[in-house]
């Protein structure tokens, strides 16, 4: 079975994540489309290891790790976005100008 | 089948000191009473100084690398140094922090809790030898510095640091991340030798998707190390941060990124040196010149040190760019890690003088800093000290850092390192007119303050000292850091 259409699934989503970080203005969306690179990333490392049949299974390990720590980090993010929430009242990014220059 | 495992704790018995004592902080701060957490700050910096302890034995016994876990992490002199410096920063840096988390209303567990697990990271990073470990390294090294950064909840301008940090920071390392799976697909390895021994067996080294994943690592810890154009979270962050948090991220955040760059282009991406050198120059050249002319601008004194910190960085990258260019790694990384480790102290020293005066004055505006100097002489020279050393001037540290770096680009002779160094020669000079401004409004200009009194408390005192110690001693023994020369050999050679 071929791979390239893993492949052009992966960075079909690591594009659209790349989109939707630039044009998206929901700082919680932002955060989705870089669930979507991440997920490009895990879709990337499992082809590449069965393509590979890497018997240490190192693609599989490396995207569990990937999955665990976009956890972590959503956690961190939403706790931020949270506390901006509260004082602004607000989690459009663009309204985020008190400091420029 | 049980395969016998052993480990060499003793090797990695700094990072298990840290560990433990991330635990015991975690841990105090459930059990103690609000009146007693000021021992979880004792416990920390406790920890932090016993982790030095294996550092300094280390140096002295491991003459050859360590190879620990099949190859993936490795203890040798050069990460044994860098290991050492971060140690001494953290200390610092809970030094800084003492006064400050006390006068806050905030809780304190935490703090220590995050400042010593983005430790940890720092110290994986230093041995890591593998994409996994280098990884979870950089990011458990910057994880805690989104929260950090946020520290002041109720501060809008906190807030709106942090989350400017926290999407570019997991953008990043998703840039890192998928760099990293590309890599892995051709080669099939993630330990970083057998990457090169596989590359090498395939012919691949100069192939379009190795190149590819060169550029994205390259974007994603161009965000860690705040280079042009990746740079625009550092000056907001920066002020919305608390001052300590301030000085960790310009000093040991981005010593982290800086060898997590150091340790992929010099070990996996080395044969490719030719290309992404290139880009690297640039980089490094429009970095500067950004940095330096942005800072001439500002009034703020946070904002002004986050600028000349971004040129700073064009500094440190200006060697190692060279170096992939003409192949000669081991000055390249000498030169750059020099500068580094002296612009750590001489830049946590600078942040040290905006801290007393920020809160000396309660303005955050240098030019109504007019004579403080005679109100605190010791923060006056505290101030024209580290200033003129991260302006270069000799006999200060400063001045040795830039000339190891300018002998590294000139003495190649070829066409891109020169014109580096001239580019580097115009932003000293850029650069030594608004180091200078802090320092003449400080001693010459007249005194709007006469009645305010500048206070420097005894934690400060001794972060100031062993800072001006370091920044003066490294300019004038700088045979100390022949060391690191053989150090680096050493890193090159394992």
């Amino acid at each position: 079975m071929s791979v390239q259409p893993f492949l052009i699934a992966g960075a079909g989503l690591f594009s659209m994540g790349i989109y939707g970080i630039l044009v998206r203005r929901n700082a919680v969306m932002v955060l989705l489309s870089i669930e979507l690179i991440l997920n490009a990333v895990n879709i990337n490392f499992v082809v590449f290891n069965a393509m590979l049949s890497d018997t240490l299974l190192s693609g599989q390990i490396f995207s569990i790790f990937v999955i665990t720590i976009a956890a972590a980090e959503v956690g961190i993010g939403l706790a931020i976005v949270l506390m901006l929430f509260r004082n602004r009242q607000t989690a459009n990014i663009n309204e985020f100008d008190l400091m420029k220059w | 089948m049980e395969a016998e495992i052993s480990i060499n704790y003793l090797a990695i018995s700094s990072e298990l000191i840290v560990i433990f004592t991330i635990v015991g902080t975690i841990s105090m701060d459930l059990i103690l009473t609000k009146k007693s957490k000021y021992l979880i700050a004792l416990f920390a910096l406790m920890g932090s100084l016993i982790s030095f302890i294996p550092i300094i034995f280390q140096w002295a016994n491991y003459s050859k690398a360590i190879v620990l876990f099949e190859g993936s992490y490795v203890i040798d002199k050069f990460s044994i140094i860098l290991k050492g410096l971060f140690i001494l920063i953290t200390y610092l840096t809970f030094l800084l922090s003492i006064n400050f988390v006390e006068s806050d209303t905030y809780y304190e567990g935490e703090y220590y809790f995050l400042l010593l697990s983005s430790l940890l990271g720092a110290l994986v990073v230093a041995s890591s030898r593998d994409l996994l470990t280098i990884f979870i390294g950089i990011e458990l090294a910057s994880g805690p510095m989104f929260l950090l950064s946020g520290w002041r909840k109720g501060d809008p301008k906190s807030n709106e640091g942090a989350i400017k940090f926290f999407l570019l920071g997991v953008l990043s390392a998703a840039l890192i991340l998928y760099g990293f799976s590309l890599l892995y697909g051709v080669t099939g390895k993630i330990i970083f030798s057998e990457i090169v021994a596989t590359l090498s067996a395939l012919g691949l080294h100069q192939s379009p998707v190795v190149l590819l994943s060169a550029i994205l690592v390259l974007a994603g810890i161009g965000f860690k190390i705040s280079v042009v154009p990746f740079h625009s979270w550092a000056p907001d962050t920066y002020e919305g941060a608390p001052l300590p948090i301030t000085a960790y991220l310009s000093v040991s955040s981005k010593a982290t990124g800086f060898l997590a760059l150091i340790i992929l282009f010099t070990k996996v991406f080395y044969e490719s040196g030719g290309s992404w050198g290139i880009i690297l120059v640039l980089i490094s050249g429009i970095t500067m010149f950004i940095g330096n002319l942005s800072a001439l601008q500002q009034k703020n004194p946070i904002r002004l040190l986050a600028y000349s910190s971004i040129a700073q960085a064009g500094f440190i990258l200006a060697p190692i760019a060279v170096a992939g260019i003409t192949g000669n790694y081991k000055d390249g990384v000498y030169s750059s890690i020099t500068y580094l480790i002296i612009y750590a102290f001489m830049n946590l020293g600078a942040f040290l003088v905006v801290n007393i005066l920020i809160n000396a004055t309660g303005s955050e505006n240098i030019y109504e800093w007019g004579g403080l100097a005679k109100n605190s002489p010791m923060a006056g020279i505290f101030a024209v000290i580290f200033f003129f050393s991260l302006a270069g001037i000799p006999p200060l540290g400063g001045w040795f850092a830039k000339f190891v770096v300018f002998r590294s680009l000139l003495s190649t002779g070829e066409i891109f390192g020169v014109l580096l160094g001239v580019v580097g020669a115009i932003n000293a000079v850029i650069a030594l007119v608004y180091y200078a401004r802090i320092s003449k409004i400080i001693w010459m200009d007249s005194s709007i303050h006469e009645e305010k009194v500048v206070t420097i408390t005894n934690p400060l005192k001794v972060v100031g000292f062993i800072s001006l110690a370091l920044t003066i001693l490294s300019g004038i023994f700088p045979g100390i850091f022949a060391n690191l020369g053989e150090a680096s050999a050493i890193f090159f050679s394992s």
